[in-house]
């Protein structure tokens, strides 16, 4: 998963994701970016909930006296969360893209959300809250792990019939395996497999689960 | 009643496999590990304003909330919580290879309120759901985060039965 692009704007502030998955059919593709794009929303939701960032190495300076005073008298907590009246953390979604996934803020809070990012360069004054990963930045460990699982689940959806045919023993088994999860480990492979239904079931129906 | 019937959506096949090897998917230990994620995590998400149904994202903000929530607390996030009667109910139960989960043996009054936030039955209360609607609601009823955990304690189930098998 890599960040290939930002845009900060008065339309939109977003990162463009690579999830690095144009090995897979279309559909488990397009599966996959569904999935990740709400996980990713929910995880940069829940990290802003903490007054913290999802991004690796970012931190959230505390708010001044002033704004802090301001931000409560307004109906906002006293941390810096981003939130006073919702509408910036209502906005955070993400669109899918031909190589994955754009995440970020889509319209009228755009311009706000760069403010926190500062993507563009643009300076309004204000300390820099980063809640989207710019190149060559990356979220933190957990999230990362878990859009690697998200992808290594899916990945068994696109395996075929035919692709296990003529499999007779363990290690044939886990040599066909091997082309959808490229560079896992068996241990992780089985895991994999384990977490998607459809896969069981295929290996059933072809007699192959006791292999695993 | 705002309760959901939990399953991991295996074929009739895989539940007969694996019940050869001597074994039924979910027991005691895997419907407690559920349950407790299944509540925890919930929990978790609605304090942040965000729903545990997929598809529903942000609960909606209060219409007037110099009205409510008033100085009671923040009008932001939208948590479903003042006095936390209501969510103290949100709880789990095993019913054979299904969990049951939502608000559970509550008082008639809690059951109302639980009902209003997930049907937005009321016009005056904008719909803010936060259980599964349906009978038989998959993994894939909930928002990422939960599925994906709900995958990984199957996940972990399915490993400890197969590796009770040898071929």
């Amino acid at each position: 998963m890599k960040v290939t692009e930002t845009t900060g704007s008065d339309s939109k502030t977003t990162s463009r994701i690579d999830l690095e998955i144009d090995h897979l059919p279309k559909d488990v593709q397009n599966d996959i970016k569904e999935e990740v794009g709400e996980y990713l929303v929910e995880a940069t939701l829940l990290a802003l909930g903490e007054a913290s960032s999802p991004v690796s190495g970012e931190r959230f300076p505390k708010l001044s006296k002033d704004y802090q005073k301001k931000k409560v008298a307004q109906g906002g907590s006293s941390s810096p969360d981003l939130e006073v009246s919702g509408a910036l953390k209502d906005a955070i979604d993400y669109r899918a893209t031909s190589e994955g996934i754009e995440l970020g803020v889509f319209g009228s809070e755009a311009a706000k959300a760069d403010g926190h990012n500062k993507f563009s360069g643009r300076e309004n004054y204000t300390p820099q809250r980063r809640f989207l990963p710019g190149e060559g930045q990356t979220f933190k460990q957990d999230i990362v792990r878990q859009v690697e699982q998200i992808i290594a689940d899916h990945s068994g959806s696109a395996i075929q019939k035919s692709d296990l045919s003529g499999v007779e023993s363990k290690e044939e088994l886990y040599e066909a395996l091997g082309e959808f999860y490229p560079d896992m480990s068996k241990a992780a492979i089985k895991a994999a497999v384990a977490g998607n239904s459809d896969l069981l079931d295929l290996l059933i129906e072809l007699d192959l689960l006791e292999y695993l | 009643m705002a309760k959901a019937r939990v399953s991991v959506k295996l074929s009739k096949e895989f539940q007969r496999k694996i019940s050869t090897l001597g074994n039924r998917l979910v027991d005691d230990k895997l419907a407690n590990q559920v349950g407790t994620m299944l509540v925890e995590e919930s929990k978790r998400l609605i304090s942040n304003g965000i729903s545990p149904v997929r598809g529903v994202g942000r609960f909606e903000g209060y219409k007037n909330p110099e009205a409510y929530p008033g100085n009671k607390k923040p009008a932001r996030p939208v948590n479903l919580s003042l006095t936390g009667t209501m969510l103290s109910y949100l709880n789990f139960k095993r019913n054979g290879q299904v969990i049951e989960f939502g608000i559970i043996n509550a008082p008639a009054k809690v059951n109302t309120i639980a009902r209003v936030h997930n049907t937005g039955e009321r016009e005056d209360i904008p719909q803010r759901q936060f259980i599964p609607i349906g009978d038989d609601a998959g993994t894939e009823a909930f928002v990422p985060s939960i599925t994906a955990k709900l995958r990984e304690l199957f996940r972990r189930r399915v490993l400890e039965i197969l590796g009770g098998s040898k071929k």
